[in-house]
């Protein structure tokens, strides 16, 4: 069975267990209110699966989101003028594919583990994060604040952002050189290297095309969340990873991943997080059942490949 | 010994289809054989490595039930592998303790002058990654006799080896023969076979299919049987005729060869000959634009290649295929279709979208062209057996229609029916207008195939066979008269001392360290005068024994090739427990017992992780980050806000002087210096760091890989338990989100201390000094600027410098971009 369609089971295995439990979720309503907070898992999800599946793993995608959702919050200061709105998006997508690069660069040419680098990123961005906000957060302009609350044809629009990067990802990487290439560099670098594909090329770009996303969602965040705080990229730094996780995909690479089961994860996740709120636990129970399931999501498969491996 | 009926089998392929295969006292047992017969597979389970999947073990007639490498070495069974166990960031010595633990120095000297000529003697001091192949076979060779073995198995042992070393080899068998060990000696070179043996198995396809003593075979005969049936029905007839120069090298010179010039016209098949290490293997590899070339040009259809990028080579006309096929070759998790079609991607797509109609029709006719057994081109290539993987790659690079194919070991773990297509493939492509290039370790392959055979020695050419003289006989004869003295004792003397040595040691950033927290320390008391005041040192110290504790802890899982991102959490958690468990007011015997509970639950904690991460093998990092976040949110439950004293007392004793240092610094202090003790001067320490450094090596070595990485992530929860309580004494409140940031400097502490992220390299004192550096930095960029924005700054510069600074210095390591 596929990834995307096992992971598409577990979920509508736990939809059909919280319509029991908490009949409350899965009336319109709920599932509207959900959808924009799966929209900006999936969104940076995507990001961290591209990097998993180079045998990366990035840890910067919180401080990138912090630092990105600063720029689209404070430096436009509450301004209603379309055209520095714009700017600072455009400004905070490149400062996202920059941040990336240089992390990207520092793994793919100075040799530095994936894990060491993002984490050093990681706390730079953060520290860049207070000094810009000073600590304070402060309101989103409120034309992304109406663009991202607003729907069309019945659907958020955060999905459809999500909807057309999602289209594009896998397009390219199902129809076109490029893609068939990062899946063969994944699979086995050496190799690759052998047949002719620049690892470094593709090493780097795995990460600015991460930075891009992860600015992408910290722009969504802002303007669903209208005030975002200086932390609010850190939920991500575990629900990315447990989104690609979930979706069944192996951390490290060797096999051919799937981007549609991790953005199926990254749904079974916000839904889960939502039931847990609805049957009356906290914030940190989150955490917690976060934490049990990546564990689960790890433990699971290795466990059933064991038991195949042993009883034919 | 005796092995009853083994079999083994690796996914579809069967290795090993129920051998016999009796070992006596006394006597040399030879056992030869193509590349993949089974011959390793075989050394595997008589050593304990590879358990079998059916046939039994005896030693002295009695059953061995469920060998390991550490049980089989006890009853006195020793292997010299092929590609040497040994731990690269050890050194020779320890290498050899690991091995044999009662062994001193003066008996490790003593038996390396055993083993080696004077030419290849190092040492023992040394560390094994800057050894030359041929040294390291040597130290591996002194391994395997450390334990006085009765039997010893020695797989390929004279590839690297020059004749006097080859002699000295030879004359040790001999001795041990003399003292009634038993030998087993697996070559394919057959005159060595011929000078050694008393009796010789033949070894195809995972069986043993014939046996023999020695004096009753004829090389002749065993060269039939390895073949498996005469050789002029293997092989294709050869080029009638040749057309113009298709490739040539032009003064080439690489790593491991110089100046070569080589010409192959259309039509042709070269061959490339040499004893391992000699520069052929290195050529063919660099005329491919693998590896990177030094000087001189590479000529395809007289163009010369500018540039040093496979993918310039490629599109050159240049094709290759590498010997070694599961790491360069195949993409073993993708569709036969897909590894295909990656040799041609150029011509199947148009705006870089792919045609996929194209795409299957061409993957089906080469499937169909090359006999390629496979469920369907959709099945992944892991489910073909070798021989038909390598028809796929064969496939896959004529059809990207190269002028030159470049194929390195043409037939390596390829079985007799495949092994003739592809040969029969390889003179077809010549016939239709390639030049082909073979390198080849298999002396009838080279004379069955090869129109011309150039000899390599010392990374030149030193003599060219062709027509009649292209034979099996004459080329190893060349190759041996190759009066080869190469320069392998060289390599170690470039390295060893000097400022390279300095680089490589262990402790060289504990000097760096050291000077530069006493620069940040006495700059910034240059800056404000109250930096370095009572109150202040007392703090920086208090919080140094704290970041010290967690460090070490990290360095622990570091040191077995894993990571603890949970560290900063399970201290966290502490100073919350130690607010219910150790309240202010509480009595004395609580406070002792509370303590106990929190570091002993911190330690049950870290056992439970190292449980998870070795026996149930989850990723190291997605394991301790979700205890990261799970382990914060028990304490936000515990504790939503800061809330409940802990008891003065226990900052009080942490702080109790001792001459002039308070208690906890004292204990810091003790710690270190035990544990860095242990670490280099233990059996146990240098396991620990063999895991690290090469986990397949110390498993071969008898080495529990498992157990260790348990312990270590056990000792971590320890480090982080007593942590916690002296940072719960430092907080005096149970605060929920105090202990988080210490993940990421306990990782800056270790980077900082030199320790390779990848394992096997590290030292505690070098961690302590980091831990000295960051707590004087952090404490430095805090006084002078109270903002925390400036501290995260710094410390997260502090780790991408450090690391960057060691990757580069350590830069001569093989990179491939991994966890």
């Amino acid at each position: 069975m596929p990834l995307a369609a096992k992971s598409f089971v577990a979920t509508v295995v736990l939809v059909i267990i919280g319509s029991i439990l908490a009949p409350s979720t899965i009336n319109s309503a709920a599932i509207l209110s959900t959808l924009p907070y799966f929209a900006i898992l999936a969104m940076p999800s995507i990001g961290q699966h591209l990097v998993i599946q180079q045998r990366g793993l990035d840890l910067s995608v919180a401080g990138i989101m912090s630092f990105t959702a600063v720029i689209v919050t404070k430096l436009p200061d509450g301004s209603t003028h379309f055209g520095t709105v714009i700017f600072w998006v455009v400004v905070a997508l490149a400062v996202g594919a920059l941040c990336g690069a240089l992390t990207g660069a520092i793994i793919t040419y100075l040799g530095v583990p994936p894990l060491v680098t993002t984490i050093g990123a990681n706390a730079i961005l953060f520290g860049l994060t207070y000094w810009v906000s000073t600590g304070a957060s402060v309101q989103a302009p409120p034309m992304l604040v109406s663009f991202f609350e607003g729907r069309a044809l019945f659907v958020p629009n955060t999905i459809w952002v999500l909807a057309v990067v999602v289209g594009a990802v896998v397009f390219v990487m199902t129809r076109t050189v490029i893609g068939r290439r990062f899946i063969a560099v994944s699979v086995n670098p050496a190799a690759a290297h052998a047949v002719g594909i620049p690892l470094e090329t593709y090493g780097l770009l795995t990460y600015v095309v991460a930075g891009l996303l992860y600015a992408i969602a910290a722009i969504m965040l802002s303007g669903y969340l209208v005030s975002p705080t200086v932390l609010c990229g850190l939920p991500y730094l575990l629900g990315t990873i447990a989104a690609v996780v979930v979706g069944g995909n192996s951390i490290g690479g060797v096999t051919k991943g799937s981007v549609v089961a991790t953005i199926i994860g990254a749904f079974f996740l916000t839904y889960l997080a939502q039931l847990v709120t609805a049957l009356g636990f906290g914030g940190s129970a989150e955490d917690l059942a976060d934490a049990v399931i990546v564990i689960g999501g790890v433990a699971l498969p290795e466990a059933a490949r064991r038991l195949r491996l042993r009883y034919g | 010994m005796a092995l009853h009926g083994v079999r083994k089998s690796f996914g579809p392929v069967q290795a090993l289809k129920g051998v016999d295969l009796d070992v006596i006292p006394g006597e040399v047992h030879a056992i030869v054989g193509e590349n993949g017969a089974g011959k390793s597979t075989l050394i595997g389970i008589a050593a304990g490595v590879l358990a079998a999947d059916a046939g039994r073990i005896e030693f002295d007639r009695e059953p061995i039930v469920a060998p390991n490498p550490r049980s089989m070495r006890e009853i006195g069974v020793s292997v010299v592998y092929q590609h040497p166990a040994l731990a690269t960031d050890l050194t020779v010595f320890e290498n050899l303790q690991l091995a044999a633990p009662r062994l001193d120095i003066g008996g490790a000297k003593e038996l390396l002058d055993r083993v080696a000529t004077p030419q290849l003697v190092m040492p023992a001091n040394q560390r094994v990654a800057e050894l030359s192949l041929a040294q390291r076979h040597i130290v591996e060779l002194a391994r395997s006799l450390a334990t006085n073995p009765k039997v010893l198995f020695l797989d390929e042992p004279t590839e690297p080896l020059q004749q006097a070393d080859v002699h000295k080899l030879f004359e040790l068998i001999r001795e041990l023969k003399r003292n009634n060990a038993a030998i087993v000696y697996v070559s394919h070179r057959l005159h060595e076979v011929d000078e050694l043996a008393d009796r010789i198995s033949v070894m195809r396809d995972g069986e043993i299919i014939d046996r023999r003593l020695a004096r009753a075979i004829t090389p002749g005969e065993i060269v039939t049987l390895i073949a498996g049936k005469p050789l002029g029905q293997i092989f294709p007839s050869k080029a009638a005729e040749r057309g113009e120069i298709l490739f040539e090298t032009r003064a080439l010179s690489g790593h491991g060869f110089d100046q070569v010039d080589l010409v192959a016209r259309r039509g042709e098949i070269v061959g490339l000959a040499g004893i391992e290490g000699e520069g052929q293997r290195a050529f063919i590899r660099t005329a491919a634009g693998i590896e990177p070339r030094l000087s001189g040009e590479v000529v395809v259809r007289g163009q010369a290649i500018s540039g040093d990028r496979p993918g310039i080579f490629r599109r050159a006309g240049l094709g290759f295929i590498s010997d070694d096929r599961h790491r360069e070759g195949a993409f073993l998790n993708l569709s036969l279709r897909e590894n295909l079609s990656l040799g041609f991607l150029g011509t199947i797509s148009r705006f870089g979208l792919i045609n996929r109609a194209r795409e299957k029709d061409k993957a089906a006719a080469i499937v169909e062209a090359l006999r390629i057994r496979a469920p369907s081109i959709e099945a992944d290539l892991s489910q073909l057996s070798g021989g038909n993987q390598q028809k796929a790659l064969v496939g896959r690079e004529i059809s990207a229609e190269p002028a030159v194919l470049l194929v390195d070991e043409p037939t390596k773990g390829v079985d007799i029916g495949a092994r003739a297509e592809i040969y029969q493939r390889l003179r077809t492509a010549a016939d239709r207008g390639l030049a082909v290039l073979v390198s080849s370790s298999d002396g009838i392959e080279l004379e069955g195939l090869c129109d011309r055979v150039l000899i390599f020695a010392r990374g030149r050419v030193v003599r060219t066979l062709t027509g009649a003289d292209v034979t099996d006989a004459s080329i190893t004869e060349a190759n041996l008269t190759a009066k080869v003295s190469r320069a392998a004792a060289g390599h170690a003397g470039e390295r060893g001392g000097g400022w390279h040595g300095l680089l490589a040691s262990d402790h060289f950033p504990a000097v760096i360290l050291a000077i530069l927290t006493v620069a940040i320390l006495g700059g910034t008391e240059a800056i404000n005068g109250y930096f370095l005041s009572p109150l202040s040192v007392k703090s920086m110290l208090s919080f140094l024994g704290i970041l010290t504790f967690l460090s070490i802890g990290q360095l622990a899982a570091i040191l077995v090739g894993a990571i603890d991102l949970s560290v900063g959490s399970l201290a966290g958690l502490c100073v919350v427990a130690a607010s219910f468990l150790t309240p202010d007011g509480a009595d004395g015997w609580s406070l002792v017992g509370g303590t106990l509970v929190i570091v002993l639950g911190a330690f049950a904690f870290g056992l439970l992780q190292g449980v998870t991460i070795a026996y149930l093998r989850l990723p190291a990092i997605v394991v301790t980050i979700a205890s990261f976040i799970g382990l914060q949110g028990i304490s936000l439950l515990l504790r939503p806000t800061a809330a409940g004293d802990i008891a003065d007392e226990i900052s009080d004793t942490a702080q109790i002087r001792i001459w002039f240092l308070p208690l906890a610094m004292v204990v810091t202090l003790l710690v270190v210096a035990g544990l860095e003790a242990a670490l280099y001067r233990t059996d146990p320490g240098r396991r620990f760091r063999a895991v690290g450094s090469n986990p397949l090596a110390s498993h071969r070595l008898g080495i529990d890989n498992r157990r260790l990485t348990m312990l270590a992530f056990a000792l971590s929860g320890l480090l982080c338990g007593i942590g916690g309580m002296l940072l719960a004494g430092q907080v005096g409140i149970g605060s929920p989100s105090t202990g988080t940031d210490y993940t990421l400097m306990s990782i800056t502490v270790v980077v900082l201390g030199g320790a390779s992220v990848g394992g096997g390299r590290g030292s505690i004192l070098s961690t302590f000094l980091g831990a000295a550096l960051v707590q004087a930095t952090s404490s430095a960029s805090t006084f002078i600027n109270a903002n925390s924005s400036v501290h995260y700054v710094v410390i997260g510069s502090l780790t991408l410098l450090a690391a960057i600074f060691f990757s580069l210095a350590r830069r001569h390591r093989l990179r491939i971009v991994t966890l």
